[in-house]
């Protein structure tokens, strides 16, 4: 495809990012990956237009999720963040304080249906940094 | 000494007991008590009133004295003066107020009358005494009435000179003086003839005596000279060598010129006249020195100091050629020379003894008459006894004490005619009281000698008396101080001496003890039970000593006490073993020895107990690591009975693999050194090992040389049980812990699968994906399914036997268990990990344990994340290290002693147990390695385990 990759997907796990990538690559999105923090932080930097949706894990060798995601929005703030994590579950008070300071738009726990995955994407990238969707958007999942 | 009638006493004396014992001897001797005066002033009336014929004074104080001397002045009576001592000072002063005697108090009856006879008969011749100083009186006045006399005579001679008793004599002066008459008295005065007068001109010089000679010359020269006339006193031998006194008067004719021609003079003899004179002289100065002898006689108590004053006295004061002193040895008749004064005291020596017939001293001494010679060659009663000595007159005179002779003073001349009855009278009188105070000296030398003994014996009495304190006092004071009771027992059965200990032990006196018999002291129990009565007789039979035995015996107010018994015969020290005198009973306390035996038993019986008891096993081994004794706790854990392993090497008990830590142990041992705590498998008889903990140490007798080893062995499989239990608590709450990393590591491949079975689902007919997912499903299960295998291993609680481990393996295989966590909690790893290294002998997964502890410490320690070392080397010989490194806080310096503490923890409640290091220690304990920790605040912590490698 022609177009370039709107999503940005971070996780150490390179079948992880094997899976997103074929769940979002149908639904019509150009995606990116990175298995790092910093690989991230290098994609979003030379990224323009900036990516509208990622999809951060929590847990990475070099980097918190939730302080990747909060150095991301630094870089290009039009990005909105989705945490997804198999060590955080919903009500976890990390994704909630996350949640209300927009350092996220949504959490996704790992292991996850992929219409769901791809909901989240299609919310996101509609509503961008609508904050009053963040709610309906974990809920959702 | 026979009175003709009773001599009446008065009695002063101030104490009435003393009085009355006076009283009655004077009684019991014959003496008539006419009255008694309690002080001095009453004496002195009484005397007055009664005129007792003797007073006896006692002389307490200056009153006795006073009152003597009163007495002596109002109304003169013979005084025996009592004092209760002796001093020189006190019999002078009462000598001086009058005493007649002097007595020291007590006096014996004969003692008392010898001193009434002797102040009675001083008495008597004190009176003679003043009877002659009377008459003396009486002779000076009838010569003065003589001189007065001789005066008229005189006138009358120089007118009727032929008549007179005189001679006349001119001499004329011609160049030489020359008698040219002389009246013919001359011849019947003097013995020589007119003519043989004239023949010399010199005769009448010659004829002059001796003594007189030169003051005669001299005199005749002056006068001469001056012309005066010539008129002196002389003595003038006569041919048969009398002397004769002459007064020589003369006038000198002179010439014109001046010159004398002639002169005329008359010889008067004036003998009797001279002799009266010298008698009365005599007289006065013997009764100055009779008073002063006196005195000073009867002051003088030593008889031979006493006989040479007296001698000395007479010799000088009556001046008498020589005098000689001898006393009477009645008993061999000899006569014996005592002291002397004058011209021949170096011819007779003192001592000089003289049989009773010969001489006159002989014949006085027998006669007890005087004897006077007054040319003692015309006496046959005179001997000659030295004939070097020119004795021409004797006087000898017998000393009389109590009408019996008991010495002689003599006096010697060299001239006839010496002596003359004033001498005899004067010297008699001195004779008596020469005897007075012979006797008054033997009285006192008596009465001291007597005094002397007595004191000497008194004195010899207390001395062997003091000896006999003394040694009886040592014999006390060892008797006193041997622990033992002791009594001696006489015949009868009676206790006749006891010691201290006894009464004490007892709890009796002494003397309420002695002369009881002895059931009267012990109970009758002990009696019986001990024969002791028949036991002791048996003792006085045999006489040999008797061994009794133990019993038991309880004084009032005290615990009963036990005695070891026994006797010994004691017989008199001059007849040793011959006749038994007396059985000594000892009794030694023997309660603390028996009470020391029974309590040595008793701890035997409860250290063997003690030992039997035990949960432990107790094995003693001989030097040769052989079984000497194995206790009931030995026999219950072992399976082995006592019989079945006395004499096998503990070692062929012991689990193979820890034979080698057995023969290090015991060559530890034999070198001295303690052994705590090694662990030791044993081989039950079921085959089965049990986990024994040895705490050993080697016995070693007094000498210090190892005589055996001693074992102590605790049975650790309910501890390891325990342990167990507590490793798996904390083990699950190390799961705890690691949940959340273990769910995130679950998850992932969980997710993964889960995606790829959607797109297959999804897109059934895409080759290309459908391939991709079944990979993708399939490595993820994998993945999955390693995690829950490490985890189920970790969790597992059995413990897996030790073995030769990989130190290398076990740390990865929790490594990857754990590096989700690491991750989870942003801690990086590095691993500093050395291959090939040797193994160690351990549980894995006890140690893993510990590693896991380690390292969730250290993630604890970096809560904001942080580095891990991991390091595994080979470190000192046959030891490997596992260090654990942090980044983190550190731990404070007053915290590192407690860390392996169990329960310790710096954790939030609920956040950490406080036992993870706790058991890591005992682990690492277990496998014989150690456990420190180093740290710095701010800078991180090291734990360092090192175990040791196997061989």
């Amino acid at each position: 495809m022609d177009d370039l990759p709107t999503i940005l997907v971070v996780d150490d796990e390179p079948d992880m990012c094997w899976a997103l990538t074929n769940i979002l690559r149908p639904a019509g999105y150009a995606v990116a990956t990175a298995t790092t923090g910093s690989k991230a932080l290098t994609l979003v930097a030379v990224r323009e237009p900036p990516y509208a949706v990622a999809f951060v894990d929590a847990k990475l060798p070099d980097a918190n999720g939730l302080e990747l995601a909060a150095q991301i929005r630094q870089q290009s703030p039009q990005t909105a963040i989705i945490l997804i994590s198999g060590y955080y579950y919903h009500q976890d008070g990390t994704i909630v304080e996350g949640l209300r300071q927009h350092l996220i738009v949504g959490f996704v726990s790992k292991p996850f249906q992929i219409d769901r995955v791809r909901l989240l994407a299609r919310l996101a990238m509609e509503h961008g940094l609508g904050g009053g969707e963040a709610d309906d958007l974990c809920s959702a999942g | 000494m026979n009175h003709q009638k009773t001599v009446e006493v008065l009695i002063v004396e101030d104490r009435q007991l003393t009085s009355q014992t006076i009283e009655e001897l004077l009684k019991s001797t014959g003496y008539t008590v006419v009255g008694k005066a309690a002080n001095g002033l009453e004496g002195v009336e009484k005397t007055q009133a009664t005129r007792p014929d003797v007073v006896l004074m006692d002389l307490s104080g200056l009153d006795g004295i006073e009152a003597t001397r009163l007495i002596q002045e109002r109304c003169p009576t013979p005084v025996v003066v009592l004092a209760a001592h002796d001093t020189p000072e006190l019999v002078q002063s009462a000598s001086e107020a009058g005493a007649g005697a002097y007595l020291v108090k007590p006096a014996s009856s004969s003692e008392m009358e010898r001193a009434i006879t002797i102040a009675m008969t001083r008495f008597d011749d004190m009176l003679a005494l003043r009877r002659l100083n009377a008459e003396l009186r009486a002779d000076i006045t009838a010569r003065k009435k003589a001189e007065a006399a001789l005066l008229d005579v005189e006138v009358r001679h120089r007118t009727l000179l032929d008549q007179l008793p005189a001679v006349v004599y001119t001499v004329e002066f011609d160049k030489v003086s020359k008698t040219t008459y002389i009246g013919p008295q001359v011849e019947s005065l003097l013995g020589f003839s007119q003519a043989e007068w004239l023949a010399d001109p010199d005769f009448w010089i010659k004829q002059l005596h001796p003594d007189d000679r030169d003051s005669v010359l001299s005199e005749v020269e002056r006068t001469d000279a001056s012309g005066e006339p010539f008129d002196m006193e002389y003595r003038v031998l006569t041919r048969d060598g009398r002397v004769l006194w002459f007064r020589n008067r003369n006038a000198q004719m002179r010439d014109k010129a001046g010159r004398t021609r002639y002169s005329r003079g008359v010889l008067l003899d004036v003998t009797r006249h001279k002799q009266t004179e010298d008698a009365l002289r005599q007289r006065i100065s013997a009764l100055a020195l009779l008073s002063d002898v006196g005195k000073q006689v009867a002051s003088l108590l030593d008889l031979d100091s006493l006989l040479d004053r007296a001698a000395r006295l007479v010799q000088e004061s009556f001046g008498y050629h020589h005098v000689g002193l001898f006393t009477l040895d009645r008993e061999r008749g000899e006569m014996v020379m005592r002291a002397m004064a004058g011209d021949f005291t170096s011819v007779t020596p003192v001592g000089h003894r003289i049989t009773l017939d010969q001489g006159m001293v002989g014949w006085v001494g027998h006669h007890g008459e005087t004897l006077l010679a007054n040319d003692v060659q015309a006496d046959p009663r005179y001997a000659s006894v030295l004939p070097s000595v020119p004795i021409r007159s004797e006087l000898s005179i017998p000393i009389r004490a109590a009408e019996e002779i008991v010495g002689v003073l003599d006096i010697q001349s060299p001239q006839i005619d010496a002596f003359g009855e004033d001498d005899v009278m004067v010297l008699e009188t001195l004779a008596d009281q020469i005897a007075v105070a012979i006797e008054n000296a033997k009285a006192y030398q008596a009465t001291q000698c007597e005094l002397d003994d007595r004191r000497r014996a008194e004195q010899e009495l207390q001395q062997s008396i003091g000896r006999q304190e003394i040694q009886q006092q040592f014999i006390n004071s060892i008797v006193d101080s041997i622990p033992s009771s002791l009594l001696v027992i006489d015949r009868n059965l009676r206790i006749v001496s006891v010691n201290r200990n006894f009464v004490e032990k007892a709890r009796r006196s002494a003397a309420g003890t002695l002369g009881l018999r002895i059931d009267e002291v012990f109970p009758s129990v002990l009696i019986d039970h001990t024969h002791l009565e028949k036991k002791v007789q048996e003792v006085f039979r045999s006489a040999q000593p008797l061994e009794g035995g133990k019993v038991a015996y309880r004084a009032p107010g005290v615990p009963t006490r036990i005695y070891y018994y026994r006797f010994i015969p004691l017989s008199a020290v001059e007849a040793p073993g011959k006749e038994v005198n007396n059985v000594m009973l000892l009794m030694d306390d023997i309660t603390e020895r028996e009470q020391l035996g029974e309590e040595v038993q008793r701890a035997e019986l409860h250290l063997a107990s003690v030992v039997e008891c035990a949960n432990d096993l107790v094995v003693s081994l001989d030097r040769g690591g052989r079984i000497v004794t194995w206790n009931q706790a030995a026999e219950r854990i072992s399976g082995f009975s006592v019989e079945q392993v006395k004499g096998r090497p503990l070692l062929s008990l012991c689990a193979i693999e820890h034979g080698p830590i057995m023969t290090d142990m015991l060559q530890r041992l034999t070198r001295g050194e303690q052994v705590q705590n090694t662990e030791i498998n044993l081989v039950m008889a079921s085959g089965r090992q049990v986990q024994i903990a040895w705490s050993c140490s080697s016995m070693r007798d007094d000498a210090g040389k190892a005589t055996g080893i001693v074992a102590v062995g605790r049975d650790l499989t309910e501890r390891r049980q325990l342990e167990a239990q507590l490793i798996q608590s904390t083990k699950m709450a190390s799961l705890g812990v690691m949940a959340g990393g273990i769910a995130h590591e679950v998850r992932n491949p969980l997710g993964i699968i889960s995606a790829a079975s959607q797109l297959l689902l999804e897109r059934p007919d895409d080759v290309q994906l459908r391939s991709e997912c079944a990979q993708k499903i399939y490595s993820a299960t994998q993945r999955a399914s390693s995690i829950i295998e490490s985890l189920m291993k970790f969790a597992q609680p059995q413990v897996e036997p030790m073995a030769k481990i990989d130190l290398n393996a076990s740390l990865e295989d929790i490594l990857s268990l754990m590096s989700n966590q690491l991750r989870v909690q942003q801690v990086a790893l590095v691993k500093e990990i050395q291959e090939n290294l040797p193994r160690v002998y351990g549980h894995p997964n006890l140690l893993q344990q510990v590693f896991s502890n380690l390292i969730l410490n250290s993630c604890n320690a970096m809560p904001e994340g942080g580095t891990l070392t991991v390091a595994c080397l080979p470190a000192e010989t046959g030891t490997i290290e596992v260090r654990f490194s942090d980044t983190g806080h550190g731990i404070l310096p007053e915290h590192q002693p407690k860390i392996f503490d169990p329960f310790f923890t710096t954790m939030p409640v609920g956040k950490g147990t406080g036992l993870g290091l706790s058991i890591s220690y005992s682990i690492i304990q277990q496998h014989g390695g150690s456990i420190t920790v180093n740290s710095q605040m701010g800078l991180g912590t090291t734990f360092i385990i090192r175990l040791p490698a196997a061989t």
